[in-house]
């Protein structure tokens, strides 16, 4: 009998941030709290937010080169991220570059975020997309 | 107008088959279970929303910096890893996006090694290259 149960927080018996999930296959399970994206943010140039979750602010470092500041912070430096940058104006080989030596150390309250052009020049482009998974404090 | 019921016990009009109340305590989800969304206007099936592995690498391909449901690292070349599941995927097509942790002339892109994997790249264009690599990956488990 499927029910309704209506609540606002969600918090593991055992563990209070561990809630676990069956699988699609029935086989096994995977965990709540792991599989959600814990920032995600839609922007244009480092400068202005269409869309975000758990971004407080953008730091606009140089052209090319932009900070992503959370709300609420990781609980270690190192999480995992992936996105994409695309404008189509600027064409050419470009790509986005994460925590780059350049610009940023990998830090638990911000994100760094480049976009590269041609594998030698910072480039500010209309829209950069990406998200963080990990473990927040 | 809204009213609240402050008691610790429910029992049937005979006196007897008390139930005592306590907080409800939810240890897992099934794979049905939904969430209203953010607009409130639908609802939408938890399970496949979440993301089921990640990780965060060495450039050497060796060692983790953060993971989840990777058991282990493969490294199948220069610039080339092969993140190893530990609960694998239903089908051998699955959705990873990968990202590289730093500058320089190089790309970066991901493919699937079977349900069991998904190997990254870095590549310069004309070679693969070492590189500290990042990826999300989403789809059905087993």
């Amino acid at each position: 009998m499927a029910s309704l149960l209506k609540v606002d927080t969600l918090t593991g018996v055992t563990t209070a941030g561990s809630i676990s999930v069956t699988g699609e296959g029935n086989s096994t399970t995977t965990n709540l709290q792991q599989g959600l994206a814990k920032a995600w943010i839609h922007q244009d140039d480092n400068a202005d937010i269409r869309d975000s979750f758990n971004i407080a602010s953008l730091t606009d470092v140089a052209v090319g080169k932009g900070e992503n500041n959370f709300s609420n912070n990781f609980s270690s430096a190192y999480y995992s991220s992936s996105g994409t940058h695309n404008d189509r104006a600027v064409g050419g080989d470009m790509f986005a570059a994460f925590e780059t030596t350049e610009t940023h150390v990998p830090s638990t309250s911000s994100k760094s975020i480049d976009s590269v052009y041609n594998g030698s020049s910072f480039v500010d482009v209309s829209t950069i997309v990406h998200q963080c998974m990990g473990d927040l404090a | 107008m809204t009213s609240q019921l402050n008691v610790d016990t429910i029992v049937d009009k005979a006196g007897t088959g008390g139930t005592t109340l306590t907080t409800p305590t939810i240890t897992a989800l099934k794979k049905e279970s939904t969430y209203t969304t953010s607009g409130g206007a639908t609802t939408q099936t938890i399970t496949p929303c979440l993301l089921k592995a990640r990780s965060n690498t060495n450039s050497a391909g060796t060692d983790f910096y953060e993971r989840f449901n990777i058991a282990s690292l493969t490294d199948v070349g220069t610039g080339q890893q092969r993140h190893n599941f530990t609960n694998p995927f239903a089908a051998s097509v699955f959705t990873p996006v990968a990202s590289m942790r730093s500058v320089g002339t190089t790309s970066s892109f991901c493919d699937w090694a079977g349900a069991t994997g998904v190997t990254t790249y870095s590549f310069n264009g004309s070679a693969y290259v070492d590189n500290f690599m990042q990826v999300l990956v989403a789809g059905d488990l087993a």
